[in-house]
């Protein structure tokens, strides 16, 4: 089942016998998650297709996430956007886990960007240069401080 | 780091210059701080030089940041619009392929528009006009005027509002809550918390708001380049006129 509006929406599917939920699109004002709540168990949320999230939306989030502390939740595939909010507004992540984020890289060379996908056990172990795909140049830089981008993780 | 100066809040309009976080920054503005430039220079630093000159004006003139000659204006009358607005402006300044600079640029003009519309007009007993939760079409004469231009070193953005509501005490303790009482950043109440106007104080360089009361508020940001950005380099004005 899926809740939809304009901007948004929830996509339930089933991944090695577990629920996921894939939220999509922009997280505002008239975003609901009412439908990740109905589930009983443990609450899996893929963050890699949301687009954006505005105040309103992170309102929206925090007061969700209260309504469900009490369940095991984890945070998969959080792209960058998402991070900023964590860091930004602890709330964000309530009582989740964060399982898995994209870590943003931008080569000073050519200015291509790349997003890497880390799990948690590299949370503190991140190169802070890798190679450019684009032009090889080995000064493909991490777009913000290490420090910075997990600060999440001492939040926990 | 060093430590934050101490602001005397009895002198009016003063100047703080130093090398401090947007944390500490925060604390300065919640005691009644107006122009807070934080740079390696002190007060040599251009910036600060230049508030410092403007400090003088009865009309303060823009920072050199404001891009205003060679920049972009659409007046916006509608919240649903926003969205094509906001993606028109980062194609509009060249950056809309390049994610990290677009977020960015896209959550600041968002939290500044949604401000400006939800926040900026009230009923006669004082509560806001429009509702956050659905679609809201302003009268003509309260459509807000955004701005933004780009730069080699930078964006400049601003949204300008024709309520004149804000104040120096709804920014002070909006900061000082999201700095340091992360455990109540989210206010649940419909008068707005100022959590908007935090996420972008925290996103960019240099922070302005001109406001004259009962008329119009302005809210002016630049945002500098990747190369060029240092966390700890940033500055807070606060101008209210007609006082």
């Amino acid at each position: 089942m899926n809740i939809t509006n304009d901007r948004f929406k929830i996509v339930r599917a089933e991944h090695e016998g577990r629920i996921v939920f894939y939220l999509q699109g922009d997280i505002d004002e008239d975003a609901v998650f009412d439908q990740i709540a109905q589930e009983s168990g443990e609450v899996i949320i893929n963050w890699k297709g949301v687009t954006s999230i505005n105040s309103c939306g992170v309102r929206n989030w925090v007061n969700f996430i209260k309504t469900v502390a009490d369940r095991t939740i984890y945070y998969i595939e959080c792209p960058p956007l998402v991070v900023k909010q964590m860091n930004m507004i602890p709330s964000f992540l309530g009582t989740a886990t964060v399982y898995s984020v994209y870590v943003p890289y931008v080569c000073d060379n050519c200015d291509a960007e790349k997003l890497v996908l880390v799990t948690a056990e590299k949370f503190g172990s991140v190169e802070e240069t890798i190679q450019c795909d684009q032009c090889q140049s080995p000064e493909m830089e991490l777009d913000g401080h290490p420090k910075h981008y997990f600060t999440f993780g001492r939040a926990k | 780091m060093s430590a934050a100066p101490k602001f005397d809040p009895n002198a009016n309009d003063q100047l703080i210059c130093g090398l401090f976080s947007k944390k500490e920054a925060a604390q300065l503005i919640a005691d009644g701080g107006t122009h807070i430039h934080s740079t390696t220079e002190g007060y040599r630093d251009e910036m600060a030089r230049f508030t410092n000159a403007l400090l003088n004006e009865k009309n303060p003139q823009p920072h050199p940041w404001q891009l205003l000659p060679n920049c972009r204006e659409v007046s916006l009358a509608s919240s649903g619009e926003r969205y094509k607005l906001i993606k028109r402006a980062t194609v509009d300044m060249g950056i809309f392929s390049r994610r990290g600079y677009s977020e960015k640029v896209e959550c600041v003009m968002e939290e500044l528009i949604t401000n400006g519309i939800f926040h900026a007009y009230v009923n006669a007993d004082g509560s806001n006009k429009y509702r956050r939760e659905s679609s809201v079409k302003l009268e003509d004469k309260e459509a807000l005027v955004v701005r933004y231009g780009a730069s080699q070193e930078g964006i400049f953005i601003s949204v300008e509002d024709k309520g004149g509501r804000l104040t120096l005490e709804d920014i002070g303790s909006a900061f000082y809550r999201c700095y340091y009482n992360p455990d109540n950043q989210i206010v649940d109440d419909e008068q707005g918390s100022g959590l908007g106007l935090y996420m972008v104080f925290d996103l960019v360089t240099h922070f302005r708001v001109d406001v004259f009361p009962g008329q119009r508020t302005v809210v002016s940001c630049w945002i500098a380049g990747r190369r060029i950005a240092h966390p700890s380099i940033f500055s807070f004005n606060f101008f209210k006129r007609g006082a």
